[in-house]
């Protein structure tokens, strides 16, 4: 037992050191490395947090909300979203095992219109990648082949790793149908123009995503929450109403190319409105583009006008062909602003109704002669003979009367230069063109009664028409009146704004019929559309720089005359024809969309027609067309302008040379 | 006679030691490791196999078995192991040469497994590194005082490179070859009465690594050399070689920055869910970190130190220098290991597929780990309580 002990070998005291150092050191270490930890957490922690979150958004799958419907009055689909698909490949998965890669790319190949070496060459210069997009937007027919092959595990076990990931595309059953109004939208949902940018938000939903989760259990489940669609936007527009006026529109394009370019004009456009709520029923302005490719300039420009065009140059084109002229292009409005004139100096008591005026031809103001339209002078007339002439002389006279506080005020309660809110994006005011009370000069007032010398955009001229006739009442232009939720009920109803009154019922009856005999007997004759009872008045207005020969020619008027249901405004901004100072263009226009949108709208003739007149008794006869050549007799040469006022574009300051006073040139003459 | 056999009797009863303290620690870091493999794992088990406890029924079994070894061990006097250790050293080589047979099975790429009867399988690795420290321990007893000879150490070589080679090379594991060397090298260490050596020989291996390190870095190896030595750049870089292994490490990082103080809660992790390779395996320090926070991590860590302070009291008591160096290979081997482990899981030092003891999936690392318990506890039982 002794010997035993003896001969055992013991851990020595210099071995219990060594063993002392080394657990010292495994200590060091571990603390060492506990610090590393709490290094990696102070320094990254959120960082990687965030990594480690936004992983798992790659493991999960976004489900696209349906981008709501815009539709017209009548619940006609102008612009909706349909579900598409791209082909994912998911290339790991099929390289994963040899047996997949020939079925899958038979498959692949049979199905979709690709390229055997272009598949295979993404299988292999992508092998690690899940997610490579072979083919973009088809539709659920054209994948239907496929997924029927995938699905049919019998014959085909080995076609893997291939799905289809869902997308919404924006398509416009009518391209063209009211594109300006509409707009369009890029990428994500994004609305440019129109009710697509403007009604974005509304039109948008949310989108819903599928992902997976560990439960209790630690089982894996994927749980859905669903998209929420975007809501469906009903315009006020009528389809219908906006297929005539765009038809005519283009036949007027089609049949007026004096300089063979192919445009009828460099702008024509159209608004039709309801008068008793600001309802937009249409709204057109040519030249339109294709809404399914809004960057396709093909119809207006060949190829090698495209391509020899800068980037900048192509966007600027583009916005251009996209812009709504309707808000977002001021003009001077000529004699359509006369009503409003004569509607002020009613309202305020400044004129009667009873007053006389004698046209000779020309008004000297502040020592420069401005001229009528007939040089030679109507001679005496009533307020609404001058309206019936739109004649320049006693618009003239009648704003001595008024003044400049009040008219200029009653520019503001018209509406002009202000912006009108209409609900679309773009809209300009024109107040920098306008005159206030302060800086008015005579010279102003005298052109700025009969239109000329400020500006306008179509919608505020139609907005403030409107109040003249429906008994004084602005409306807020409008071109949305409900918003519909994905499964169509109403969100929300967007009833008529009435803003103010503008002027009496008393005085609205009367520039009424001033109106309806401009109409029935005067220069707006050639708009009548035979068997209705209308009012309305036309604007001829030389555009500057004067003397070019350049026109907007324009008419506004409205049906029935007693009661107006609907307003159209006219717009032609330089049509191409030889001379361009005919607002027959307009008015004729006016009457050839009018003839078929009055029956559309169910208001029925309330006048004998034309023949059945005749018959009746065999009256004068009337010849629409001479008097809108007679109307465009101006005579007013333009001489260089160096008034105050020259800064506005709309300056029609005349400031008259005496000696350059007699010319005859007829497209040296600015004013109806 | 018959008082002499009494008091021993007494001694025995009285004077004699166990060591429950290390019994405790390694029973919790069992039950803590098979909790944590289950969250580990449960969701590529749900994923792979249809049930998410795969993982964790195959490592109760082997901890059940392992057990067994433990409690055995613990009742056979450790000193029995001396005689046996010729047969142990040349039935732990012989097993490696088994994964060269039809009995091998290859798995991700290396041979590292035998089959057993039943469908089971083992890893002779794990059963070299027992026969290793019973070897070793026998053979520096042997030396004594002598191991300071150059020649002694030759021939401590000569025992150890058939090991080393037939891991290094038949089973293609270079990080087992670096924790049997380590093992080796601390067990010389502890029974080398010089520092000297040991601390010229540390330096060198630290300059030639950290000037391997620094040619890398500054991109003075050429290419053509430098790609065989893509860890060492996945390493200093790994969000550029995510392919080449940098993936883990980065998913590993993520998981450990993103878990916080007090960690995500158990069962919580989100990086163990697809993103993760290994969560249950090498990785499972991650998701330690991730689920039960920075507090979490360094807990497990001082647990293992507990440990560790177990093994050196009981080296420093053993009844013999066989027993002692018996516990300071355990103590080594499980030291290498964590610390080998929990550097890699933090980017500390280039990828090793190395375990975490206890912890990490692994069923014959499991049982031979409890055998070394066992042999460990049968050590403390022949301790001599001093009067």
């Amino acid at each position: 037992m002794k010997n035993k002990a003896v001969k055992v070998k013991k851990f020595t005291r210099r071995m219990q050191k060594k063993l002392a150092v080394l657990f010292i050191m495994i200590m060091l270490a571990l603390i060492g490395l506990a610090m590393r930890i709490t290094q990696i957490h102070a320094q990254n922690g959120e960082k990687y947090a965030k990594q480690v979150l936004s992983q798992q958004e790659y493991d999960s799958r976004t489900l696209p909300y349906k981008r709501g419907d815009i539709v017209d009055r009548k619940g006609t689909v102008i612009a909706t979203s349909e579900k598409v698909y791209n082909v994912i490949v998911d290339c790991k998965l099929i390289n994963s095992d040899e047996d997949y890669v020939e079925p899958t790319i038979a498959a692949l190949i049979k199905c979709f219109d690709v390229e055997e070496a272009v598949l295979r060459e993404a299988l292999a210069t992508r092998a690690d990648s899940h997610y490579y997009v072979m083919k973009k937007q088809l539709s659920y027919e054209e994948i239907q082949d496929f997924v029927v092959l995938m699905n049919d595990k019998e014959n085909n076990p080995d076609i893997k790793g291939v799905w289809f990931e869902e997308e919404y595309l924006r398509k416009y059953p009518y391209s063209t149908l009211a594109s300006d109004l509409i707009g369009f939208t890029a990428k994500d949902n994004v609305g440019y123009w129109g009710i697509e940018e403007y009604y974005s938000e509304t039109l948008n939903g949310t989108n819903g995503r599928e992902y997976g989760y560990l439960n209790d259990d630690s089982n894996l489940e994927r749980t859905i929450k669903p998209a929420t669609d975007g809501n469906t936007v009903v315009s006020t527009i009528d389809v219908n109403i906006q297929n005539i006026v765009e038809k005519h529109i283009k036949i007027f394009n089609e049949t007026h190319n004096f300089d063979e370019s192919g445009l009828g004009s460099k702008n024509t456009a159209v608004i039709i409105m309801d008068p008793d709520t600001g309802e937009i029923l249409a709204e057109a302005s040519y030249p339109d583009f294709n809404l399914n490719e809004p960057y396709d300039l093909s119809s207006l420009y060949t190829e090698e006008e495209v391509n020899a065009m800068s980037s900048e140059t192509k966007m600027e084109t583009l916005n251009a062909l996209w812009r709504n002229y309707c808000i977002s292009d001021t003009f001077e409005p000529g004699s359509t602003a006369k009503p409003f004139t004569v509607a002020a100096g009613l309202e305020t008591g400044k004129l009667t109704g009873n007053e006389t005026y004698v046209c000779d031809g020309s008004e000297t103001v502040s020592g420069s002669k401005i001229r009528c339209v007939k040089r030679t002078g109507h001679g005496l007339e009533t307020i609404e003979q001058a309206i019936m002439n739109s004649c320049n002389d006693a618009l003239m006279q009648m704003s001595y009367a008024i003044g400049i506080d009040t008219f200029a005020k009653y520019q503001s309660v018209f509406g002009f230069g202000k912006k009108t809110n209409v609900d679309l994006p773009g809209e300009v005011n024109a107040a920098n063109l306008m005159y206030t009370a302060d800086t008015m000069t005579a010279v102003d007032l005298a052109t700025n009664s009969f239109g000329q010398n400020f500006n306008v955009t179509m919608t505020q001229l139609a907005a403030g028409f409107s109040s003249l006739i429906n008994g004084g009442y602005y409306f807020q232009p409008h071109v949305v009146n409900k918003i519909l939720d994905a499964n169509g009920g109403t969100v929300k109803t967007i009833n008529p704004v009435l803003q103010k009154q503008t002027i009496s019922l008393a005085t609205s009856e009367k520039v009424k019929h001033y109106l309806y005999m401009t109409v029935q007997e005067g220069t707006g004759k050639s708009a009548k559309v035979d068997g209705y009872s209308m009012g309305g008045k036309t604007g001829t207005a030389e555009k500057t720089p004067r003397g070019q020969g350049n026109y907007l020619v324009s008419f506004i008027g409205f049906a029935p005359a007693d009661k107006p249901e609907v307003v159209i405004y006219v717009v032609i901004d330089e049509p191409n024809i030889e001379n361009q100072a005919q607002s027959s263009m307009a008015t004729n226009l006016a009457k050839d969309i009018m003839t078929e949108v009055l029956p559309y709208m169910n208001i029925f003739p309330d006048q004998e027609t034309a023949a059945e007149a005749e018959a009746a008794e065999a009256a004068e006869p009337a010849a629409g067309g001479t008097e809108a050549a007679t109307e465009t007799q101006a005579e007013t040469p333009a001489g260089e302008s160096e008034t105050p006022a020259s800064q506005n574009q709309g300056s029609a300051e005349e400031n008259l040379d005496p000696e350059t006073g007699e010319s005859l040139d007829p497209n040296a003459s600015i004013f109806e | 006679m018959a008082q002499r056999i009494r008091e021993r009797r007494r001694k025995n009863k009285e004077g004699l030691y166990f060591d429950y303290s290390l019994l405790f620690i390694v029973i919790f870091l069992v039950s803590f490791g098979l909790i944590m493999l289950y969250s580990a794992s449960s969701f590529e088990a749900q994923v792979k196999f249809g049930h998410s406890s795969y993982y964790l029924k195959k490592q109760l079994l082997c901890t059940a078995i392992g057990s067994a070894f433990l409690i055995i061990l613990t009742l056979i006097d450790y000193r029995f192991w001396r005689f046996l250790r010729i047969p142990i050293y040349i039935v732990g080589l012989c097993l490696i040469f088994l994964v060269r047979t039809p009995l091998g099975i290859t798995a991700n790429g290396a041979t590292r497994w035998v089959s057993l009867p039943g469908g089971f399988s083992f890893q002779p690795s794990e059963v070299a590194k027992v026969a290793v420290i019973i070897f070793f321990s026998d053979a520096l007893c042997r030396l004594g005082k002598s191991i300071q000879k150059p020649s002694s150490l030759v021939k401590l070589a000569i025992y150890g490179m058939p090991f080393l080679l037939a891991i290094m090379f038949l089973t293609d594991n270079m990080s087992t070859t670096i924790i049997l060397a380590g093992i080796i090298f601390v067990m010389i260490f502890v029974a080398t009465p010089q520092y000297g050596r040991f601390v010229v020989l540390g330096l060198g291996v630290l300059a030639i690594a950290g000037g391997m390190i620094y040619a890398i870095s500054a991109e003075l190896i050429p290419s053509e050399i430098s790609f065989r030595l893509v860890r060492i750049q996945t390493w200093l870089n790994p969000e550029a070689y995510a392919q080449e292994g940098g993936f883990q490490t980065m998913q590993a990082l993520y998981a450990i920055g993103s878990g916080g103080v007090f960690g995500k809660g158990l069962g919580k992790s989100i990086q163990k869910i697809d993103f993760l390779p290994e969560a249950q395996n090498d990785m499972i320090f991650s998701v330690i970190c991730e689920e039960l926070g920075v507090v979490g991590g360094i807990a497990v860590i001082l647990l293992f130190l507990l440990l560790l302070w177990r093994f050196m009291i009981i080296a420093n008591n053993a009844p013999d220098l066989f027993g002692s160096m018996l516990v300071v290979g355990v103590m080594s081997h499980i030291a290498l290991q964590v610390v080998f482990n929990i550097a890699v899981v933090t980017n500390t030092i280039p990828n090793t597929g190395i375990t975490l003891p206890f912890i990490s999936y692994g069923g014959t690392s499991v049982i031979f780990l409890m055998a070394e318990m066992g042999l460990v506890l049968s050590v403390s039982k022949r301790i001599r309580l001093e009067d």
